[in-house]
């Protein structure tokens, strides 16, 4: 049942071309810019980590994630490849992505093969593509709703996130107590409307 | 992990109005069960969102400026080769960079004549070659004249007899540099663009769906309604995607050299199929793009008809389009191969009414005087330089 649920959601999410899954990203929409350069710019900033944490899911050095995906950058800039929507332009990033991962693991001397083969074996599965990628964009447009706020909030938020409590972020930020929580709700507030639904996700990781 | 997974789905199934009575049951006992045990499930999220701070991102950007700079590739754009890419068409609004001149040819006195000069480069024309059930191939061109059983030709266009009763296949194909026009046996009229390719029976059973098959390239179809063939639809088979008609007026751009294609309805109402997806409706002035895989889903966009399907009305239209865009479809119809010497010339904007039966070096002398973008032509490559 997991499994049809999936496939029906996955679907959803990257078929169907008016599905807007989260407000945060219509900014991306108008990447279309008569320069190549200012459009990669613009995907750069909204992937780049995202994709770099993926890759690290398969390949344990962050350089070497870093490497593979500012690769990944230097051939969009190259090939200039089109993309009719948003949706077309993350799938061909994270399959990009995975396709290097692949490459790079079927290509190193690791004496350890079974971790190889375990990697690969994971790499291949679509199912479990699907499942990080999503994983993967959970955490990005997070980060991203998180970025848009303002700046005392933004800082409030994550040092939260690290786990601090409010009287502990009062101290560090020399503020009030009720002051914190004020603006805690706040942003809670913010990302909420952005995030409509997903609210359940802010509501197990901001509580 | 799994978990957070899980709830997601459930909750976008909810966003969409498709949660089912007992995935609602489950989303709440989820609910329940994961406030006991929410700090192992989301340390993972919270952990990778505190890894962003990790990365040096303006670095990275650095360095991939940096290894971009370094290379200046001179890509050469040539047809017949997967060497075209577009990027991020569809709402090109930002115009930043661009030089818009409309160019209007046949009254424009700037053109100086003088600078045309003669060239192996030679104006497109009616031109195709047919082939046969059995095999054998017919040149079809300008002022000769062809007939078969089936079918007669003028070296304009071919005509299929309606009474034909045998079921067989013919294909016409339209080189670099030419174009051609069809009438099938159920009275579909077809134009045929430069470089492509339509394989179509030389007869259809009314009642059963009338399918032809667009191998690669651009055709503008005028189907015949269904209502005069007991109700048989009319369907092209394409790259990545299949349309259904009933009777209608549609252009499908389907070249093998790009990654997408097109499909633009003039008329009537079309249905989209392709691996994925069953049955997206086109209205009239709407175009879909998807990929040639047909992976993607139709993007849906309302375009302005005449740019596309001018082609067959003996101009070409062009409205905020790239040059290297331009050019491809310049390239195709006279036979040429572009390169740009400056990358950044190939994203210059220019809107334009161009005559079909002009040579090549008058539409290259406006943009060339009015972008300031100087050409050279050697043999039959057109060098931006």
């Amino acid at each position: 049942m997991m499994k049809d649920i999936n496939a029906h959601i996955i679907n959803l999410l990257f078929l169907h071309p008016d599905m807007n899954f989260l407000k945060g990203n219509k900014k991306l929409k108008s990447v279309s810019s008569s320069s190549i350069k200012d459009g990669l710019k613009n995907v750069f900033d909204a992937y780049y980590e995202a994709l770099v944490l993926y890759a690290n899911r398969f390949l344990p050095a962050i350089d070497e994630c870093e490497d593979l995906v500012q690769d990944l950058f230097v051939d969009l800039w190259e090939k200039d490849p089109f993309f009719p929507d948003e949706i077309s332009l993350k799938i061909f990033l994270y399959k990009s992505t995975r396709n290097k991962c692949f490459n790079v693991i079927k290509h190193s001397k690791v004496k350890d093969k079974y971790a190889t083969s375990q990697s690969i074996n994971i790499l291949e599965d679509d199912t479990l593509f699907l499942e990080h990628v999503l994983e993967e964009e959970i955490v990005r447009q997070l980060h991203q709703a998180i970025e848009l706020l303002p700046d005392r909030k933004k800082e409030i938020i994550k040092m939260s996130l690290k786990g601090l409590k409010n009287q502990e972020i009062s101290e560090i930020l020399n503020i009030k107590l009720q002051t914190v929580k004020t603006l805690k709700s706040q942003s809670y507030a913010i990302l909420r409307q952005q995030f409509q639904d997903m609210d359940i996700i802010l509501y197990f990781l901001l509580s | 992990m799994r978990e957070i997974f899980h709830l997601s789905t459930l909750a976008i199934k909810k966003k969409l109005k498709i949660l089912k009575e007992d995935e609602k049951v489950l989303l709440k006992s989820l609910r329940k069960e994961n406030s006991i045990s929410k700090k192992t499930d989301f340390e993972n999220i919270v952990k990778k969102i505190s890894d962003y701070a990790l990365i040096d991102k303006e670095e990275a950007w650095r360095s991939i400026v940096n290894r971009t700079s370094q290379q200046n590739p001179v890509p050469v754009y040539e047809s017949g080769r997967r060497s075209w890419y577009k990027y991020a068409a569809a709402a090109s609004l930002v115009l930043l960079f661009s030089v818009s001149y409309f160019l209007v040819t046949k009254n424009n006195t700037s053109v100086k004549k003088n600078e045309v000069v003669n060239t192996i480069i030679e104006i497109g024309k009616d031109k195709a070659t047919l082939t046969l059930e059995d095999g054998s191939v017919v040149d079809l061109e300008k002022d000769s004249i062809y007939k078969n059983s089936n079918a007669s030709s003028n070296g304009k266009r071919i005509v299929y007899n309606s009474g034909n009763q045998f079921t067989a296949s013919n294909i016409l194909t339209v080189p670099t540099g030419g174009q051609f026009n069809v009438e099938l046996a159920d009275g579909t009229r077809v134009w045929l663009n430069s470089e492509s390719k339509l394989k179509f029976p030389v007869a259809f059973k009314d009642g059963e769906t009338r399918q032809v098959e667009l191998i690669y390239g651009e055709a503008y179809f005028q189907v015949s309604h269904s209502t005069a063939h007991k109700g048989s639809h009319f369907k092209v088979l394409s790259r990545g995607q299949n349309v259904e008609v009933l009777g209608t007026e549609f252009n499908l751009k389907a070249y093998n050299d790009e990654e997408s294609v097109y499909t633009t309805l003039v008329n009537g109402k079309v249905s989209l199929s392709n691996k994925n997806i069953t049955g997206k409706i086109l209205q009239p002035g709407q175009q879909s793009v998807t990929d040639s895989e047909g992976n993607t889903a139709f993007y849906i966009r309302q375009v302005d008809v005449f740019n596309e399907v001018s082609w067959k009305e003996g101009v070409f239209s062009f409205n905020e389009m790239k040059l290297k865009d331009i050019m491809k479809v310049l390239s195709r119809w006279y036979d040429v191969k572009v390169v740009f010497k400056k990358t950044e010339n190939e994203n210059v904007l220019i809107n334009g009414i161009l005559d079909k039966d002009q040579k090549i070096e008058e539409i290259l002398t406006i943009i060339s005087n009015t972008n300031k973008i100087p050409y050279e032509i050697n043999q039959k490559t057109i060098i931006f330089k």
